[in-house]
């Protein structure tokens, strides 16, 4: 029992406490280039999702294989022949999502996120908790770009997942779809979390 | 060099290189098993692209080698195909704003723009994309010749430009035209 209520603690810490964009600051880069909508964001999320879990189980089961000093070199190499793999099956099984995700599926390689959790956790930790937290780390990266996405689509396009939601009279602000507005946006939630959490911990001392 | 310092340089070499295999020989597996499905979903988008701006059309023969290779590369042209006695579709990739704008272009035996459908692009999301707009491209159908391009409202013979996507115009107008010069070429 104590061993699952960790697990649950280990998946809720990856989406909230230790969010890795909105607390961990990891992964900016991709970030930032594909919440210009909810679909590029979900999208991007869930296969950074299924290339973390799978490569902490990797990671983790060859721990005690790999040799320190060629420990980074080993990772990379898993996770480019991952991500490799899901391009190459998302191309062949869902064309349309790999069109509009195009280059950022070959990005997810260089995310940081990937590589800090093979490195700080997966390569210390037994296999279930990697695969827990490459999950937990996956779906708190999904959840901050969809976060992000939604004000940049609605405010910069007028549409939601593609969909209008505003009649002809709105006109949208472009400069939230383009790169200034990713910065914005980010900056202003990075805010709002800080504020949550540091509301919240002072609660907890009182 | 000692004995133990010779036996952690050749772990390291083993592992890396048992690694390197097992994720090669995976990469290769995945690779054949999808290869085929990629190319047929790949010409599936071209053949549905190629019906789109020449409806009537029902063969396309590729006559790309009537074209002179010098310019095809000059002009981003990547292929020409004749479709019997309802004119030419030509593939065309100029660049726009954010890359590579693969476009497909068709055109009647009097060499006057029939439809063009956008393939791939990685335009700006609001901006780059409005010179996408049926509405846009529609501006495209008939012209004939040397196309021109106007920022603000277009007299006849001339397109407008959308305001916010100028490179995005231009590089639609220039792929437009080099498929035009290309239908020149072979006609």
């Amino acid at each position: 029992m104590a061993r699952r209520r960790n697990l649950v603690k280990l998946f809720t810490s990856g989406i909230i406490e230790n969010n890795p964009t909105f607390v961990q600051l990891l992964g900016m880069c991709p970030t930032l280039a594909v919440t210009t909508s909810l679909e590029n964001a979900v999208g991007m999320g869930l296969a950074a999702t299924a290339v973390l879990a799978c490569s902490n189980v990797v990671v983790s089961l060859l721990r005690k294989f790999i040799p320190q000093k060629v420990r980074i070199a080993a990772y990379v190499v898993i996770i480019a022949s991952f991500v490799t793999i899901i391009d190459l099956l998302m191309q062949a099984m869902l064309p349309a999502l790999s069109k509009s995700l195009g280059l950022y599926i070959p990005l997810i390689v260089v995310n940081c996120i990937i590589l800090a959790r093979a490195e700080s956790f997966a390569s210390k930790n037994a296999v279930i908790p990697s695969f827990v937290d490459g999950l937990s780390m996956g779906v708190g990266f999904t959840l901050a770009l969809c976060a992000i996405a939604i004000v940049r689509e609605i405010l910069g396009n007028g549409t939601l997942y593609g969909f209008k939601i505003f009649g002809e009279a709105f006109t949208p602000a472009s400069i939230m779809v383009l790169a200034p507005g990713g910065f914005l946006t980010l900056g202003l939630i990075i805010a709002l979390v800080q504020f949550l959490r540091q509301k919240a911990e002072r609660k907890e001392k009182n | 060099m000692k004995y133990r310092e010779r036996k952690e340089l050749f772990s390291m070499v083993l592992t890396l290189l048992v690694i390197a295999l097992v994720c090669s020989s995976l990469l290769g597996v995945v690779n054949a098993l999808t290869k085929d499905k990629i190319a047929e979903i790949q010409a599936e988008a071209l053949a549905q692209s190629m019906r789109q701006v020449l409806p009537d059309a029902e063969h396309f023969n590729e006559i790309s080698g009537r074209l002179d290779p010098a310019f095809m590369e000059e002009n981003d042209v990547d292929a020409i195909y004749l479709a019997d006695d309802d004119g030419y579709v030509v593939l065309v990739s100029p660049r726009g704003f954010g890359g590579e704008l693969v476009m497909t272009v068709g055109i009647d035996p009097d060499l006057a723009v029939t439809g063009i459908v956008i393939t791939e692009q990685s335009e700006t999301p609001g901006l780059g994309t409005k010179a996408q707009t049926p509405e846009y491209l529609s501006q495209y159908v008939g012209k004939t010749g040397t196309l021109q391009l106007v920022k603000g409202a277009a007299a006849e013979g001339q397109i407008s430009a959308v305001s916010g996507a100028t490179v995005s115009s231009r590089g639609i107008t220039a792929g437009v035209q080099a498929a035009l010069r290309a239908a020149g070429n072979v006609a």
